[in-house]
């Protein structure tokens, strides 16, 4: 394989497993939007959903890529339920409690998953998990070309949502101005029950996708957390396809990087280009700085 | 027969400060009554106390005789009362058109859509020509057309402006003020916060004038032009 067509295939990899950070960052970034905190548990309910995928499939041998209609209304009547009985509550006391609440749930899961389910990593192992499609000399894995339709799929569902729902616009305002809103008669309560469903059916995807492409454990959920809070910050708060480019950014980022300087590095350069673009252009990289008028 | 809309006793306080004293006053259906008085008087409290927005410590405040208690800003806006909040408060990154459509959210609202956009079209036919820009391109003068637009797809029965001239160029300001004065005569109630007193006495059926909290004067326009306290602390005239 020549030095070229090995680099697009580091860009290819780059690109699929970044599309599953951006499904991630979609959600924490909704959720952010109109209850303007870091749902730091996301990373968590990705692995829930990866085990909910690996336990029906390892129960009742039902294909993991089906399991995602099995997922999405249970993941999403999950995120309406975190948010009615925990956070709806908290909520009326500020940013930091929710805060915290996030983080006691994100520490809660960890801990029932590796109790459930033992500290030891799983993986789902299919016939087609090993199939690869060739082009020439690049090398396309099954899964992860399923997991970046999919990912496409999710992001351009919940974009028609918010562009052509009278409700998608809804969150769209509220999520500019939650007061603003709440006098024209959109309730604030059910925007967030909305950003959650949502926010929590989209880590269900990214769990489903997780589970059929790589091992995990039930502390993995963390650093995937912040990972999409990365992917956030290079799309810029309040863009759907934004959050999905910044994620694939990443993974390029990442791929990239482990290909030209070493494996070990590939978080550090993440972090580091977090930090150059919050400092830089804190707008994200494809967002407009909004006019104050 | 009671009011539109009364407001009695009313005493707000953010935290430990209190910010409105004991403020009764109240507005006749179709009629326009102006708040006015200068900055920090307490006019945008009563108004964020009315729409819910905060909660009165002591005092009712009463909308076609039912008191308005425990309700929530998007309950309130249900019953009727539209708010356009000081600074606009335009969804910037929404269309004029998306903006609109948020207007007419209330489920009592969404069967007049057509009929609502027809009718903000002909009152501000420039957001026509602008449809689908977004909200934060527009001119100041635009936004606030838009934000009164946005008000009224909602169809309400009484409809509050904060400041509605706030920052408009002086041939915007009259434009403002002749528009406000459009949609009183086609039948709707105003609650009118302003500082532009000339104006506002030339256009308004009653005002009412507050300072630092509390209700200092009252009367009909042409009866407070000729008071000559009010001139003096008001039109800025030496009595």
């Amino acid at each position: 394989m020549s030095a070229g067509s090995a680099f697009i295939q580091i860009l290819i990899n780059g690109v699929l497993f970044g599309s599953m950070y951006g499904v991630a960052a979609i959600g924490l970034s909704l959720i952010f939007g109109s209850m303007q905190i870091v749902f730091i548990a996301q990373g968590a309910v990705i692995v829930l959903a990866a085990y909910f995928t690996y336990w029906v499939f390892t129960l009742t041998g039902l294909e993991p890529f089906f399991c995602l209609l099995l997922c999405l209304p249970f993941f999403m009547a999950l995120g309406w339920g975190i948010y009615a009985g925990l956070f709806h509550k908290v909520a009326a006391a500020g940013k930091n409690p929710s805060l915290l609440l996030a983080f006691g749930l994100m520490v809660l899961l960890q801990n029932l998953m590796s109790f459930v389910w033992t500290p030891n990593p799983r993986a789902i192992n299919t016939w087609y998990t090993a199939v690869g499609l060739s082009f020439g000399p690049i090398q396309i894995s099954f899964t992860r070309l399923m997991v970046f339709l999919i990912s496409i799929a999710a992001t351009g569902l919940v974009f028609l949502f918010m562009k052509k729902t009278l409700w998608g616009k809804a969150v769209r305002g509220a999520c500019e101005d939650m007061r603003a809103a709440s006098l024209l008669g959109i309730s604030p309560r059910r925007v967030n029950s909305l950003t959650f469903s949502i926010g929590i059916a989209l880590a269900g995807v990214a769990g489903v996708c997780t589970a059929t492409t790589y091992p995990f454990d039930p502390y993995f959920g963390f650093l995937f957390s912040l990972k999409a809070l990365i992917a956030v910050a290079f799309g810029g708060l309040g863009s759907v396809w934004g959050a999905l480019m910044g994620g694939i950014l990443l993974g390029l980022l990442e791929g990239v990087g482990s290909y030209l300087i070493s494996g070990g590095w590939a978080d550090a350069i993440s972090y580091a280009a977090f930090l150059l673009v919050i400092m830089l252009r804190p707008q994200g990289l494809f967002g407009k700085a909004t006019r104050a008028v | 027969m009671y009011p539109l809309l009364e407001v009695t006793q009313l005493s707000v306080f953010y935290g430990d400060a209190q910010a409105v004293w004991e403020v009764s006053f109240h507005v006749e259906k179709e009629k326009m009554v102006a708040l006015v008085g200068a900055n920090g008087a307490g006019k945008t409290t009563v108004l964020n106390t009315i729409s819910a927005v905060l909660r009165p410590s002591k005092g009712r405040i009463f909308f076609r005789g039912q008191p308005l208690a425990h309700h929530k800003p998007e309950d309130v806006v249900t019953l009727g009362i539209s708010h356009v909040p000081e600074g606009r408060r335009l969804f910037s990154r929404l269309t004029v058109l998306e903006n609109l459509e948020l207007g007419a959210f209330p489920a009592r609202t969404r069967p007049f859509f057509r009929e609502s956009l027809d009718r903000a079209f002909r009152l501000f036919p420039v957001l026509k020509q602008r449809i689908h820009q977004q909200a934060g391109s527009l001119s100041g003068g635009e936004q606030q057309m838009l934000a009164i637009a946005r008000a009224i797809m909602a169809k309400p029965v009484l409809l509050m402006l904060d400041e509605p001239s706030l920052g408009l160029a002086p041939v915007m300001v009259k434009l403002m003020f002749q528009i406000i004065q459009a949609l009183n005569r086609e039948g709707a109630t105003i609650l009118l916060v302003e500082q532009n007193v000339h104006q506002t006495l030339e256009i308004a059926d009653y005002v009412y004038v507050m300072k630092t909290g509390r209700m200092e004067l009252e009367g009909h326009g042409q009866d407070l032009i000729r008071n000559p306290d009010f001139q003096r602390a008001y039109l800025g005239m030496i009595g």
